[in-house]
This record gives C-alpha cells, sequence and structure tokens, in this order.
C-alpha cells in the first residue's frame, strides 16, 4: 500500500512522464539449493528480497551493483526467464499472468532482453537473417521471405549496420563484437518492444565501441519511446546512460532516483562506498589515491544465509543496533528520492 | 627525456629497443607488437593502455619470454639491468643466494657500501640469456600476474602450499620452517589473515585469491612485476581495494610495475606513466597526470573521451568511431589514420615517429603528424580534437 502511495506520489513529481509501462512490486526470488540431506531445513539463495520500481516510457533506468547483488536476475525475472517467488508485475497497469504458454508469448511481443554476451547469445550456426526472421515469423510481422527479408533489412538499418545487404547473409563469426551486439539489439527489436532490458550491454565489449552502442540504444529510446533498464556495475556509465538510478546490494534495492543526485549526493553508505571506489582521473587533482581510503571493505555476503536487517550492516561504517535487527523500509527524501537506510528513517520506519 | 638524462640512465631498471613480435598464422603474419621502444625506472609504474588487440598482453608475454609459437620475437632487444654489482648478479644466477626472510623489507642492494648505480650493473639482454639464466631472471627479478588470475591458483593446493613451492624451487636451501615464515609474511603483506595458509583457492574470495597471487608474485622481492589486467575481472570496491594494496607495497617495496589494462581511467589514478598503444605501437606515452590534462595523439583523446565521467556536466559522447584494424594488414602510414578524425594526406603515407611534443621540460611523447615540428600548421588543441571528433558523431548515425 505504501508503495503505491509512492509510486503515485513519484508520478506526481514528475508530471509530464506517463504511466509506468512496466511496474515491479515486492519482487522476490529464492532460488533452492540443492541439500544432501532430506530432512535439512531448507535453504535457498536469496537472491532478490522485496523489489519494487516503474521504467517509463522513453525513459531509461540504470541498475547499478556488484556482481552477485541480483540485478541480473531481476532482468531475468522481468523477462520472464526466471518465475519470480513472489511479487507482483504490472505491465500498463494490468498485472501480468505467471503462466507459461500464449500469455508468455503476448508478454515477450512487449519486453526483451539484450543479452551481456554477444559471443554466446547468438547461434553460430546461423546467419543474421535467420536471427532477425524468426521473431519476425514467430510474431506474425512477416508472412513470406519478401517481408522478412524487407523487415529484416529495415532493422540492420536501424542499429546503424550498412550495408545491410550484406549483414543479412553473414554469421556471428564473422562480426566484431560491437557489430554482434548490433545484431542482438535488431533482433530484441524485431518484435517492436515497449521495454528493453539491456543486462550490461557493452561490459564484453572494446572501450572504444562501447559508447557506440550506448549512444545506440539512447537513439532508439528517444525514437521508439522505449522504456529501457540499464543493468551496470559500472557507475559511471549509469549517470551518462539514465535518468534514473537504482542501487542493489545483495538482493535489496538500497537506494533509487535521478541519477546526478544520486551519484552527487549519495545518501546510502553502500552508495557513497560505490562512487568512491569507482574509477575517477577528477579526484587526481584533489588527493591521491592513497590518502583516499574506503569507506568499508569486504565483499557482498553468502546470499544462502544472508545478514539479518540491512544486509549492508556488517561493512556498514554507520550500522546501528537496529540495522541487523530490522530491515529498513523505503525512505523517502523528496524528488523522486528514496533510500532504504535507518539515517533517514523517521518514526515512521522505525516502527515498521 | 630532455633534461636530467643521468638521473633517468642511472635509475633505468627496463630498456625494451624496437621490439618486433609477430604470430605467424597460416593466413597471414599478424605483427602483434611492432617496434615498441620503452624504458621503465626503478619504482615506476608504467601503465600500458589500448583496445584489445592492440598488443598490450604480447608484449608483457614477450618481456617474460613467455610467448610460445606462433609467436616469434623478430626484433629488438629487452635489457635489464640488474639491481646490485657484476659480482652478486653472477651469484644470483647461480641459485645460491641466500634467502631474504624478512617479507616487508627489500634486500639492501649495496651490501658492499657502495651506492648502486645501475649502469654499472651488466645489462642482460632478456631476449639472449640461456634457459638457465631465464629460469633464475623469473620470478627473482621479473613476475607476472596473470589477466585470469582467480584461475592462475592450483585449486588442489593450498594457498600456502603454492607460495612454499615457489620458495622451494628458487631458494632451495632454505629450510622449511623458514618458507613457512616467508609464506606467512607475504600473506599479512598482502592483507590476507595467515591462518588462511591452509585454505585452498575455492576457500577464498575473488579479491582474496587475487591478493594470494600477487603475494605469490612478490614471494621473491622482485624488480618487476607485470600485471596483465589483475583488476577485470572484480567488482569495483574490491578493485579499489587491489589498487590500493598496489600503491602501498610499491612504497613499501620499491618495485616496478608494468600494468597492463584497457581501462584508462584507472591508470590516470595508479601509473606514474602511461603508453597508449595501437596496432601494435606506442602512439603516446606521458606522465598520467600530463596524459589526462593534455593527450595529444587523437587516439588518445578519443580513449580518454571513452569513458565517462562521475562529475561534471553531463555530454553527449562519441567514443571512437570504426573498430581496430586486422593486425594482418596494418594500414599504411599512421595504422590510426582510417579511425582519425584528424587525418590529412601525409598520414596514409608516412609513418609518424615517437617525437617530444613540446620544447618544455616535459617526457610526453607522441607519434603524430600533427606535431611535426616542420609542419606549418599549428598543433590541434583539445578543443580542435572534441570538435572533429563530434562532427565525425553527427556524420555517421550512431
Amino acid at each position: 500500500m505504501e508503495i503505491l502511495d509512492q509510486s503515485a506520489a513519484a508520478a506526481m513529481n514528475a508530471p509530464d512522464q506517463s504511466q509506468p509501462i512496466l511496474e515491479v512490486e515486492h519482487l522476490r526470488k529464492i532460488f533452492p539449493v540443492r541439500q544432501l540431506n532430506p530432512l535439512g531445513i531448507k535453504q535457498g539463495v536469496h537472491a532478490v528480497e522485496d523489489a519494487s520500481f516503474a521504467l517509463y516510457p522513453g525513459r531509461a533506468t540504470a541498475l547499478v551493483g556488484e556482481s552477485g547483488s541480483g540485478k541480473t536476475t531481476v532482468a531475468r525475472v522481468l523477462a520472464r526467464l526466471y518465475e519470480p517467488t513472489s511479487g507482483v508485475l504490472r505491465f500498463r497497469g494490468d498485472p501480468v499472468k505467471l503462466a507459461g504458454g500464449k500469455s508468455l508469448q503476448t508478454y515477450r511481443r512487449h519486453v526483451q532482453l539484450i543479452f551481456q554476451d554477444p559471443f554466446s547469445s547468438l547461434n553460430p550456426v546461423h546467419t543474421v537473417r535467420y536471427h532477425l526472421g524468426r521473431p519476425l515469423r514467430i510474431y506474425g510481422y512477416a508472412h513470406n521471405a519478401a517481408q522478412e527479408r524487407e523487415q529484416a533489412l529495415a532493422l540492420l538499418n536501424r542499429v546503424s549496420l550498412s550495408p545491410a545487404e550484406q549483414f543479412l547473409e553473414k554469421y556471428p563469426h564473422q562480426l566484431s563484437g560491437g557489430q554482434r551486439q548490433r545484431v542482438a539489439i535488431a533482433r530484441a527489436l524485431a518484435v517492436r518492444p515497449a521495454v528493453l532490458l539491456a543486462d550490461e550491454p557493452v561490459s564484453m565489449l572494446d572501450v572504444s565501441i562501447r559508447l557506440d552502442i550506448l549512444n545506440l540504444l539512447l537513439r532508439l529510446k528517444d525514437e521508439e519511446r522505449l522504456a529501457l533498464l540499464f543493468i551496470t556495475h559500472d557507475i559511471a556509465s549509469a549517470r551518462y546512460f539514465a535518468e534514473d538510478v537504482l542501487v542493489m546490494y545483495a538482493g535489496q534495492m538500497v537506494e533509487g532516483g535521478p541519477t546526478d543526485e544520486v551519484i552527487q549526493q549519495p545518501k546510502h553508505p553502500y552508495t557513497s562506498l560505490l562512487i568512491s571506489a569507482a574509477p575517477d582521473p577528477a579526484r587526481l587533482t584533489a588527493d591521491n589515491l592513497s590518502s583516499a581510503p574506503l569507506p568499508a571493505r569486504g565483499e557482498i555476503p553468502s546470499l544462502i544465509r544472508p545478514p539479518s536487517g540491512c544486509r549492508f550492516h556488517p561493512r556498514c561504517p554507520h550500522a546501528m543496533p537496529v540495522c541487523s535487527q530490522r530491515v529498513p523500509q523505503r525512505t523517502d527524501l523528496g524528488n523522486g528520492r528514496w533510500t532504504n537506510c535507518f539515517l533517514y528513517g523517521d518514526g515512521n520506519n522505525l516502527g515498521s | 627525456m630532455v633534461s636530467n638524462k643521468q638521473s633517468n640512465s642511472a635509475s633505468t631498471l627496463l630498456d625494451v629497443r624496437h621490439l618486433h613480435v609477430d604470430y605467424l598464422a597460416a593466413n597471414g603474419t599478424v605483427h602483434a607488437v611492432t617496434d615498441v621502444s620503452f624504458m621503465l625506472g626503478r619504482g615506476e609504474i608504467l601503465g600500458l593502455a589500448g583496445e584489445s588487440g592492440s598488443g598490450k598482453s604480447t608484449l608483457a608475454y614477450a618481456i617474460t619470454r613467455l610467448l610460445r609459437p606462433p609467436a616469434m620475437i623478430t626484433g629488438g632487444e629487452i635489457l635489464y639491468y640488474q639491481r646490485a654489482h657484476p659480482a652478486d648478479a653472477v651469484s644470483r644466477i647461480s641459485f645460491s643466494r641466500l634467502p631474504s626472510s624478512n617479507g616487508t623489507h627489500k634486500q639492501s642492494p649495496n651490501q658492499s657500501g657502495e651506492p648502486p648505480v645501475a649502469g654499472t650493473g651488466q645489462a642482460v639482454d632478456i631476449l639472449q640469456v640461456s634457459p638457465t639464466q631465464l629460469r633464475a631472471l623469473r620470478w627473482n627479478d621479473l613476475a607476472i600476474v596473470f589477466q585470469s588470475a582467480m584461475n592462475a591458483l592450483n585449486p588442489v593446493m593450498s594457498v600456502g602450499a603454492q607460495i612454499m613451492d615457489v620458495l622451494r624451487a628458487h631458494r632451495p636451501d632454505m629450510n622449511p620452517d623458514s618458507r613457512r615464515q616467508r609464506a606467512l609474511d607475504l600473506l599479512r603483506l598482502v592483507g590476507i589473515a595467515p591462518d588462511r595458509l591452509r585454505s585452498y583457492p575455492h576457500e577464498l574470495s575473488g579479491g582474496m585469491r587475487q591478493r594470494a597471487i600477487i603475494a605469490i608474485a612478490l614471494a621473491l622481492s622482485p624488480e618487476i612485476i607485470i600485471m596483465d589486467e589483475p583488476t577485470t575481472a572484480l567488482d569495483v570496491v574490491v578493485q579499489r581495494e587491489i589498487l590500493t594494496e598496489i600503491v602501498h607495497l610499491r612504497e613499501t617495496l620499491n618495485f616496478s610495475v608494468i600494468f597492463i589494462t584497457h581501462d584508462l581511467s584507472l591508470l590516470l589514478e595508479l601509473a606514474d606513466n602511461i603508453a597508449i598503444m595501437y596496432a601494435g605501437r606506442i602512439v603516446e606515452k606521458a606522465a598520467g597526470q600530463e596524459l589526462y590534462r593534455r593527450p595529444r595523439h587523437p587516439y588518445s583523446y578519443g580513449l580518454l573521451n571513452s569513458f565517462p565521467a562521475l562529475h561534471g556536466p553531463r555530454r553527449k559522447m562519441s567514443g571512437i568511431p570504426g573498430s581496430p584494424p586486422d593486425l594482418r594488414a596494418v594500414p599504411t602510414g599512421c595504422a590510426f589514420h582510417p579511425r582519425c578524425p584528424l587525418a590529412f594526406a601525409a598520414c596514409s603515407v608516412d609513418l609518424p615517429p615517437l617525437r617530444p611534443v613540446t620544447t618544455e621540460d616535459s617526457e610526453q611523447v607522441v607519434a603524430c603528424h600533427l606535431y611535426h615540428p616542420a609542419s606549418a600548421a599549428e598543433p590541434p588543441t583539445i578543443a580542435d580534437m572534441a570538435a572533429k571528433y563530434e562532427a565525425l558523431a553527427e556524420g555517421s548515425k550512431v
């Protein structure tokens, strides 16, 4: 209920934005762990715990976190590659039926996922034409070979692979990493989606072509008013790419809001840690590497038995007794910003 | 390079001259490293940056002579100035040097009381030494931390055993107790609790495995450590810890580092000097700060401009159009000219040599025709390069 009010409030704060196209509420995902002892307590990897957010058309949202923070799990649940353990998924306001078959196909017509590694997400024994033709046929956009070819060429032109005729008959091994990722993007666009989930789309690519791909996604976002979820571990590219940012730690969302505000004035201690650890040449002029100690050390804890309360509390320099006892609820900081941290909690938060 | 040549040559540790490495492939020879020359000073952190396929890793493996066929070192020399005077150098080659049991202090190089002048120590050409000498040289003087360091540890040996294994091989006269002591010292040095000595690699996190690898590289207090993308597989927070550790260790142990990465923004914080490689050649070399403030080569500018910033105004960035060249058929002239927004007629014809940029007291060298002293045109400013890159990005749809 509280979340509902907040998303309504967020919509009020940004009146130029239309209704959210894809919403997640209280998403949880627990992966079962295989156990030897049949009588033992059932264990599971608590990959995502109580995630709630919304994607808006024509707006990019970045999901930032370290490996193991659950960001890929979120994307895969949204793409319905995984079934959530609990939680509600809403597409254009309607709850999505969590069943397979026809409804799944309808859902995927609107929501598409781009994978991290273009070297393994394309089938090596098929040409580009096959990769683009399959979704066109399956989703009923092309009914014969001529239509398929025509639309595939249009798709290749949209991702700036020209001359498109030449690329059509190529196999993945004949393409560079950037070209492969463009083909993967074209394949996602083939079903004319409203939501694009990009799971680290540039981290496998060469540094000099990363920006090309990011700029391509930005252009597509503007041209087609796509809602984009951009998953990354690189907070600087999140700032470049996205209007909003969500920070995840060990399966919990810890902070969110407009990207620049979150990066310039992080509220949650984990966000501060993440930003202070990121390489930043501009910092050179102020002080050097060794004189800027990190506020915290260590790594993401085991998610089979995650720390109680706020999962960041064992590493947090500001940890209080309450942090290990209760899970902090979302505190609204105004202007679309929120954080899950007791440091900013009022009595309301503590009481919940 | 220009000024105080004396002090420079005295502190030189490694002098790579005109190194060429080719891969002899069936469908053409790949010129992975072409005519690379640089000097590494004592205690210096030299960063090597470039896209994948620019020859950074090949260069590192060539320096340690770890290349296997089809890779061939086809020319050049790698001169290593040993740390002590010739007499000691001989004893070092013959495996019989006494162990230094204290991990936190490097063995003093001037045991005879004379100040060590590297010029007087024999320069060894690493490419010419015999297998026995090479074996003595490696790890004692020259250690390497591999790219996939997380997988470089033996999964069926405990971390301690792997450190002691190095000591057993290179310091046969060391007794088991002092080996164990040294292993404990090393773990403590890199920030791992000594009780992890018996841990197996799978019991350690990625960051700790990386630290363990660095501990093994440090085992014999080498002069030079080559780090090939040591933090690429790690998360930012862990990466930052490892980098802080490297800087800290460098300060206490005074070794030199050749740090290879594609992440230029990381190098800018870490390295004293940075060499930018493109298509097997060094196209620019400068002090880290200088490169950040004033990149000269259009490629360096493009590479710097490929990393979004954390602060400052948000602006559209363009990256570098095109993709790296096929090293079997490197473009004539400057290899970067097909992608360069500032290329002109001479670029596709003549190969620009590495030249000092300015007459000022600067060690920045750049291989670009735009900075030719005889050229009539003014060298481009940062704004010029930005404008040209932008124009190129506008012209071609992303």
